[in-house]
């Protein structure tokens, strides 16, 4: 019976649920630190998942592509250029147009990464980091560093201000990505064509998957996510502006990383990624409450990621 | 370099040995792989070393570099014996080896890769004048032109090899070990490379040539040694023996376990199941066209380098082909990539079972349905109820040793695994299997079982292309066999047409 208990307890590989221990841990030291602040407070509860739903949409498409084994450093500027583009469609145009408008700067931008990470064979982190730098400069461009704002209720209430009931809308596009999100991971062939192509190229193609296809398409999955993450953001804050998404890379490869996705590709799910982006939420809102500077906050948050990621990177125990 | 030492040829020659190993046994685990093995070379003498794969020859390379230590047996180098543990220790005692893989860096250049963490300096900083000029000195001294200014990435493979072997003069060793150095030269450069090796016997240094190539051996080398199952079978005067003698000590006059597995029934040989017509691709593949039929299995025997795994790249779509036809049941094909050569019923097993086979890390059941995840759609979804028992149907009937499907194949035997790429295939129903060395490296078990699994696909009416560098499997299994040189086929050997297919005719044939 001892043996039988050891056992068990060797087999548990904490690893594999490190993203619900670094959640409960996270959760549960701010509940005793900030008790009389409010953190657990309902309305702040909401709060912390209305602020992370952009990361969490973009944690979802950027799930794919670490999974395929790419990554995408552009999406920060297209949250920008999709809020932009967006924001400027909707004074002449309906919402449908806008936001077809604000993704389809996603989707040019992802197809463009992806044809030249497959066709040219540059690596994604280099196209990406070209692409971003397009993509900002674009943004500070079309509107000459200037903010626009957006007077559409409709469209405002849709894309984030508003709430259903208690709900938040954000939170309910979030749920949507999501399960959208994990059905096709888990339960299409192209999600299984997305870990092979992460897990073993070579293998994939000999198998008859088409990896090039394949990379072009978690390109674009990421990049459009991003400009519906910009939707969002141009919904929230009633308005888009150049530096919209400027900090988010790194927040949402931390949170897809700490959810468990591995960085070398092959492994990986989409909830995890949003409870890891819930983390980096709690994280945020946390140290805010707290007190500490924006200076401090940065220092704490930097150094949590750190340490988060470097207990959930599964390839360290082969080693 | 080393000193002009007045060296006396002659058989009878008493001379020094540069290296002496003596009696040497090795066994992992329970497996005894030398037995007693006994090897000498002399001062400026050119030793070939040949020996069927697992005859024991790369363990007494590694035994004689440092790599491995023997249980027990003497090394004398110039008559001294020696002790080394490690690598080091064998090139300190002046052991150098010349590996198969290049170990240049390609984008660094020739003079920097020659003293690659010994960079003579002048201060804290390289000196890189002097490394250029003690590296067009050895250069000089063995007669090569070769600048060596140049990237590594800009000299012709031969080249390459020569400076590897340069690299690994520098330290003036006593004995030269060339693992196979011409598999992947041209006809011109391994002449290059033979006058090279000329000019380095007559500075008097012992060299040990590792090849296959049982011409090259008799070209080169003064004496002859051939390893088999752990022991020397010969030892001669490269002058005093045939060719024909060294494949029989290769092979020896052992009972053949391995009986040909004849097909159930007669294949009639009318309508080509599979027809490759003038197919040519680069340098390596040169208008080669065959025809495979139902329940034939036709093997493609050559050396390493002579264009077999190509022509199976090229027929599944891996390769785009200059010229030729590839025509599966009559139909000309359009491939563009493997997808397309599965959709006609094409399947490659490959080589390189981690690179090319396996995804680690995942399941068994998730590597068995890597093909045919789109024909497991229901609606919009995956129906993973079917997918696990077309799994757990298609492993229990390859006796994939396991607990279940969901098991990480990479926690498999080698074995195990080949039964899982084996698996992938079949989950295809392919009507043209395309095998790449399909049991290298795994044991005696899973090859027959694997053997006669690929016996039973040809039997239901399928077509096998077989790719082996193991005679002994390519005689059980194959009907007929291309003979392969150079990337042309210089002979067919048919069973129905009264050739003999034995490992002795297929390794000569390859040799000839």
């Amino acid at each position: 019976m001892d043996n039988f208990i050891s056992k068990k307890i060797k087999g548990f590989n904490y690893k594999n649920y490190i993203v619900y221990i670094s959640f409960g841990l996270v959760l549960l030291f701010f509940s005793i630190t900030l008790f009389n602040k409010g953190f657990l407070s309902p309305e702040n509860l909401m709060n912390i998942l209305r602020q992370t739903a952009m990361i969490s949409v973009m944690a979802v498409g950027m799930t794919f592509t670490i999974s395929a084994a790419e990554i995408d450093l552009s999406i920060g500027s297209i949250v920008a250029l999709s809020a932009l583009v967006a924001a400027l469609v909707l004074r002449s145009a309906g919402i449908i147009l806008a936001v077809l408008a604000g993704l389809s700067v996603g989707a040019v931008t992802g197809l463009l990464n992806g044809i030249i990470v497959s066709k040219v064979r540059i690596p994604s982190f280099l196209v990406t980091l070209g692409t971003s730098s397009i993509i900002s400069g674009l943004a500070r461009k079309i509107t000459n560093l200037e903010a626009v704002p957006i007077i559409d209720k409709r469209f405002n209430f849709i894309f984030g201000s508003g709430d259903i009931g208690p709900i938040s809308t954000l939170f309910l596009w979030t749920l949507v990505i999501m399960i959208v999100g994990d059905l096709v991971y888990r339960k299409t062939p192209f999600g299984r064509a997305v870990l092979a192509t992460g897990g073993n190229k070579s293998a994939a193609r000999f198998s008859g998957i088409r990896t090039d296809a394949v990379k072009v398409a978690v390109m674009t999955i990421s990049a459009v996510c991003a400009a519906f993450a910009g939707i969002l953001y141009a919904g929230r804050l009633h308005g888009a502006r150049y530096t919209l998404g400027e900090a988010d890379v790194m927040t949402v490869i931390a949170a897809v990383v700490i959810g468990g996705t591995s960085f070398t590709g092959g492994r990986g799910t989409v909830v995890g990624s949003i409870i890891g982006s819930i983390i980096m939420g709690m994280l945020n809102n946390g140290l805010l409450l707290m007190g500490l500077s924006v200076s401090d906050q940065m220092i704490a948050r930097g150094i949590i990621i750190i340490l988060a990621v470097s207990l959930s990177l599964r390839e360290a125990k082969n080693d | 370099m080393a000193g002009m030492v007045k060296i006396d040829f002659e058989e009878n020659n008493t001379g020094i040995y540069a290296l002496e190993a003596i009696d040497i046994h090795k066994a992992f685990f329970k497996n005894e792989v030398l037995k007693g093995v006994t090897v000498k070379v002399k001062k400026g003498e050119v030793l070939g070393l040949v020996g069927s794969n697992g005859a024991g020859k790369s363990t007494l390379m590694k035994i004689i570099n440092g790599v491995y230590k023997a249980d027990s047996g003497i090394i004398k180098i110039n008559g001294e014996k020696v002790y080394y543990k490690d690598v080091q220790g064998a090139r300190a005692s002046g052991i150098a080896m010349v590996y198969q893989e290049f170990s240049l860096v390609p984008t660094m250049t020739v003079a920097q890769n020659l003293f690659l963490a010994e960079e003579p300096k002048k201060g804290l900083f390289i000196d890189d004048s002097t490394c250029i000029k003690k590296a067009q000195e050895a250069f000089k001294d063995f007669n090569v032109e070769i600048d060596p200014r140049t990237y590594v990435e800009d000299l012709s493979i031969g080249n390459q090899q020569i400076v590897e072997i340069v690299k690994a003069l520098i330290r003036k060793p006593a004995v030269l070990i060339l693992d196979e150095p011409t598999a992947s030269l041209t006809q011109k450069e391994i002449n290059r490379l033979f006058d090279f090796i000329k000019r380095l016997k007559q500075q008097g240094i012992a060299i040990i040539f590792v090849s296959h190539h049982l011409r090259e051996i008799t070209d080169i080398c003064d004496r002859v040694v051939v390893l088999r199952d752990g022991r020397v079978s010969l030892d001669d005067y490269v002058k005093n023996v045939e060719i024909q003698q060294i494949i029989q000590a290769m092979i020896g006059r052992k009972v053949t376990t391995y009986e040909y597995i004849p097909p159930k029934t007669n294949i009639t040989r009318k309508q080509p199941i599979l027809e490759v017509r003038g197919l040519k691709w680069r340098d390596k593949i040169n208008d080669v066209s065959f025809s495979v039929y139902p329940g034939d299995i036709v093997g493609i025997a050559g050396l390493l380098g002579s264009g077999r795994t190509e022509i199976l790249k090229n027929i599944y779509g891996l390769y785009r082909p200059e010229k030729g036809e590839i025509i599966v049941n009559g139909q000309i094909l359009k491939i563009n990539g493997p997808w397309d050569g599965i959709k006609h019923g094409l399947f490659l097993v490959p080589e390189n079972r981690r690179k090319e086979g396996i995804i680690a890390g995942q399941s068994i059941r998730h590597n068995i349905l890597l093909p045919v995840w789109r024909r497991l759609k229901k609606r919009l979804f995956i129906d993973d109820g079917k997918g696990k028992k077309i799994a757990t149907d298609l492993s229990q009937k390859l006796n994939i040793k396991m607990v279940d499907t969901e098991q990480y194949v990479e926690v498999l035997s080698g074995g195990n695994q080949q039964k899982v790429v084996f698996a992938k295939s079949l989950v295809t129903g392919p009507k043209v299997l395309l095998l790449d060395d399909p049991t290298v490296g795994i044991d005696v078990e899973a090859k027959n079982e694997i053997a006669n699994l690929i016996r039973n696909i040809a039997d239901e009416g399928n077509g096998v292309l077989l790719v082996s560098s193991e005679m002994e499997e390519m005689a059980r299994l194959a009907d007929r066999v291309l003979v392969l040189r150079q990337g042309k086929i210089i002979r067919e050997l048919s069973r129905c047409k009264g050739d003999i297919i034995t490992e002795e005719t297929l390794t000569e044939a390859i040799q000839l």
